[in-house]
């Protein structure tokens, strides 16, 4: 379910824009990557109940099996999430991008953590050095590959019943590669988001 | 005479930006747009001999801003001011005819730098 959003036109945008430009910036990496060009979608910002978050990674599910890994991360007082979601297809995609090939899960799970640096890392790097503030990272954590996505609980995304999300959908053009990068801000965490979006903002 | 300068990108945090980065003393008509579908009509109605534009955006993204200018010939000098940092993104706008292409966020001083490079100012 989607709810109000507990933030202010210009927050909301100020938001939107540096997350702009922080998946610009991993937008690079993961052309590195995958040796495509990524086309850049406009960062999609939600306050969601729990229940729903799933339902933002549909298109990357597509029917199939999926496979996710995720991060904690502290921007400053910043709390945050990083979940990556990619198909299994996505993920025999990349091995080919990189003449490389899938014999074990050891190999995907290696792909699927080169995909989170390129895409998580550096995300979350560029906003650190945007809000001017130390980046803490936690444990990053493999949450399994070959998932049906109805089989995925919600705690392995979040740990708030409710929180604001920025969901980036990356794709390569003419190709059914996507990969999805959710930022998930905890209700706790909103005071200081927005306290350092006011900040930036004037 | 003041320049017919256009500043398009969906992000009103961006627009101010680019507004803010503006060399002193440059004598320029500003007008502001949302997407590139307003970004276009502007530069048709020859708001934007001079234009700032993002990529990313809503309605036509700065790619399609670009294809249009150039197929329908229109007077445009365009500067691209993207987050999108792929070198193969920097390739294309250039071969749709940008003069150039700034990383965000824009600085007065990178903004200058690029306009006198060209004998913008």
């Amino acid at each position: 379910m989607t709810i109000g959003l507990p933030l202010s036109d210009e927050q909301r945008d100020c938001l939107q824009e540096l997350t702009n430009v922080a998946m610009g910036a991993a937008a690079e990496a993961l052309a590195d990557l995958t040796q495509h060009f990524i086309c850049l979608p406009i960062p999609i910002i939600r306050y969601i109940d729990q229940s729903a978050l799933l339902q933002s990674f549909g298109r990357v599910e597509n029917g199939g099996l999926i496979s996710l890994i995720s991060q904690d991360c502290t921007i400053g007082g910043i709390d945050c999430r990083a979940v990556v979601v990619v198909s299994d297809n996505a993920i025999t995609d990349l091995a080919r991008f990189r003449s490389q090939t899938i014999d074990s899960d050891d190999d995907a799970q290696n792909l699927l953590q080169q995909l989170f640096a390129a895409v998580s890392d550096i995300c979350f790097d560029r906003l650190s050095t945007i809000f001017d503030m130390p980046i803490t990272r936690g444990e990053m954590i493999s949450d399994g590959l070959h998932r049906e996505l109805k089989d995925v609980v919600f705690s392995e995304c979040s740990h708030s019943k409710q929180m604001v999300t920025v969901e980036i959908n990356y794709s390569i053009e003419n190709h059914p590669f996507h990969c999805d990068l959710l930022l998930s801000f905890p209700d706790k965490a909103l005071p200081e988001l927005v306290s350092n979006l006011d900040r930036l903002l004037h | 005479m003041a320049i017919p300068l256009l500043i398009c990108d969906d992000s009103n945090m961006a627009r101010k930006q680019v507004a803010r980065s503006l060399p002193d003393g440059w004598e320029v008509d500003i007008t502001f747009a949302t997407n590139g579908v307003e970004g276009l009509a502007a530069i048709r109605e020859g708001k934007g001999a001079m234009t700032f534009l993002d990529l990313t955006m809503p309605e036509m993204d700065g790619y399609g801003v670009l294809e249009h200018v150039f197929n329908e010939g229109l007077e445009a000098m365009v500067i691209v001011i993207s987050g999108d940092i792929q070198p193969e993104a920097r390739e294309r706008v250039k071969k749709l005819g940008a003069i150039d292409f700034i990383k965000k966020p824009v600085s007065k001083e990178k903004l200058t730098e690029v306009l006198n490079a060209y004998g913008l100012m």
